[in-house]
């Protein structure tokens, strides 16, 4: 007992002040992208034809943006463009509420409004989750895991990941949706009491990521459930998704 | 992190003493935690004798990883195909009873050894480019190639095949738990329900991978 006592003492409380503290992430860390139009040529193509995800857009003017549900964060687009017009900063709040939300064009992101006044009511201080691996690679499923570690500490906002869709309000999908998995994640989602929310995590469930227009692949789970919040990232920093989580519930606001 | 032919970021100097600093601030927290579970009756006695495989049942079954060498069975990737002497200095860990304790004894230890690997390899970092993607410009047309790798749950095994172009045209990965989670269900037989959470994490296997 004594030396269970010495050893919780030598290691100390771990858990992170975060929302109340900002937290800054260490320099390889790549964020959400920002594009610096005049540099961008109207003609130029390079990041475009690297980019391994067909995560860059260009409009009949020649105006660049960025998808951020396909986005790897891979760097190959910044270091294929000859004049820097695209940068990875270290800001990791990018959850949104709708896809549309997260295309960057004019660098400015509308990240994600709490629920609906109802459903808040009910979530907000307690939101139960079944994580639901859709072929995934399980880099997204361990960002996830890792949020219940003591330095993230999820459980103290009330949200947790559940064993059965039975004890759940929310899903939380991970992975492309392969063509095997997507009964199964039909029959989960039916089994969640209403009322019940859906988030996706990652490029795949946002996409399909990497296996986009695979033939096994349904390309994300936009189309086959209503979703309610999308965390990009290729897997997405625990960072990230809790930003994200937290924003659903109300409890980051700016 | 990681892109075909290489990766993103190269170890420098300062990053590398940085990893080796917060590297051995984990292994003392892990190191401290894990002789708690050591020095514990009521763990050592859930973890005695629960989830029981013996060798012969683990060679039959093809059981690979730290579950397979909590079985004493010698088989890992870096050691029984090291044609480079890359892992000539890593220490293996073994345990005999093949049980919960084993395996968890197994896993300590290879923490350990592992750290000692990675410290070594880090500091005898040779100056080489850290990122070739050309090399894959290069795969030859119409071949069946397959790898092994030593994974931390054991081995993975890579099967790529190639089209007239040079380009991959079906790849594959067979993950460890594919060949392990008949282990589980193999030594849950005769035991409590109450032993089944303790051997599940024991044996610590994917739910996803790429063969769902």
């Amino acid at each position: 007992m004594l030396k269970i006592i010495l050893e919780r003492f030598r290691q100390k409380h771990r858990t992170s002040k975060f929302p109340a503290q900002s937290v800054t992430l260490p320099t390889p860390y790549r964020g959400r992208p920002f594009i610096n139009h005049d540099f961008c040529y109207k003609g130029c193509h390079k990041c475009q034809e690297v980019c391994p995800t067909q995560a860059l857009i260009k409009n009949e003017d020649g105006k660049l943006s960025i998808d951020l549900s396909r986005c790897l964060f891979c760097l190959e687009c910044k270091n294929a463009c000859l004049k820097n017009a695209i940068q990875f900063s270290q800001d990791y709040q990018m959850s949104t509420r709708t896809k549309k939300d997260l295309v960057l064009s004019n660098n400015e992101l509308i990240l994600a409004q709490k629920l609906e006044k109802e459903i808040l009511s009910l979530f907000g201080r307690s939101l139960k989750l079944r994580q639901v691996s859709a072929g995934g690679c399980n880099a997204c499923e361990a960002d996830c895991n890792v949020l219940g570690t003591p330095a993230y500490d999820l459980g103290r906002f009330g949200i947790q990941f559940v064993a059965s869709p039975r004890h759940a309000d929310g899903l939380l999908i991970t992975g492309p949706v392969s063509d095997n998995m997507k009964e199964a994640l039909l029959k989960t989602y039916e089994a969640l009491p209403t009322p019940r929310i859906v988030i996706a995590v990652g490029a795949c469930a946002l996409s399909g990521g990497i296996f986009r227009d695979h033939e096994e692949v349904h390309n994300g789970v936009e189309g086959i459930l209503p979703v309610d919040l999308f965390i990009p990232g290729c897997p997405p920093h625990p960072m990230t998704i809790l930003d994200g989580l937290l924003r659903l519930i109300g409890k980051i606001k700016t | 992190m990681l892109l075909p032919g290489g990766v993103n970021f190269d170890l420098e100097q300062t990053r590398t003493l940085e990893f080796l600093k917060r590297l051995k601030a984990a292994w003392k927290d892990a190191y401290g935690a894990v002789n708690l579970l050591w020095q514990s009756a009521t763990v050592m006695d859930r973890f005695e004798n629960t989830g029981k495989l013996s060798t012969t049942q683990a060679e039959e079954i093809g059981l690979v990883g730290p579950p397979a060498r909590a079985c004493s069975l010698k088989r890992d990737v870096r050691k029984n195909y090291d044609s480079d002497q890359l892992y000539k200095n890593l220490v293996m860990a073994y345990g005999q009873s093949g049980d919960v304790l084993a395996r968890a004894q197994v896993r300590f230890d290879e923490c350990q050894s592992s750290i000692n690997f990675i410290e070594e390899a880090v500091k005898n970092l040779e100056d080489h480019p850290y990122k070739s993607p050309d090399n894959l410009n290069k795969l030859a047309s119409n071949t069946l190639s397959f790898s092994l790798v030593e994974g931390w749950r054991g081995e993975i095994c890579h099967a790529a095949i190639t089209d007239e172009e040079g380009k991959i045209a079906h790849y594959k990965i067979v993950d460890p738990s594919f060949h392990n989670w008949f282990g589980l269900a193999l030594c849950l037989r005769e035991q409590e329900i109450s032993d089944f959470p303790l051997c599940n994490k024991s044996f610590n296997l994917s739910y996803c991978g790429f063969d769902l």
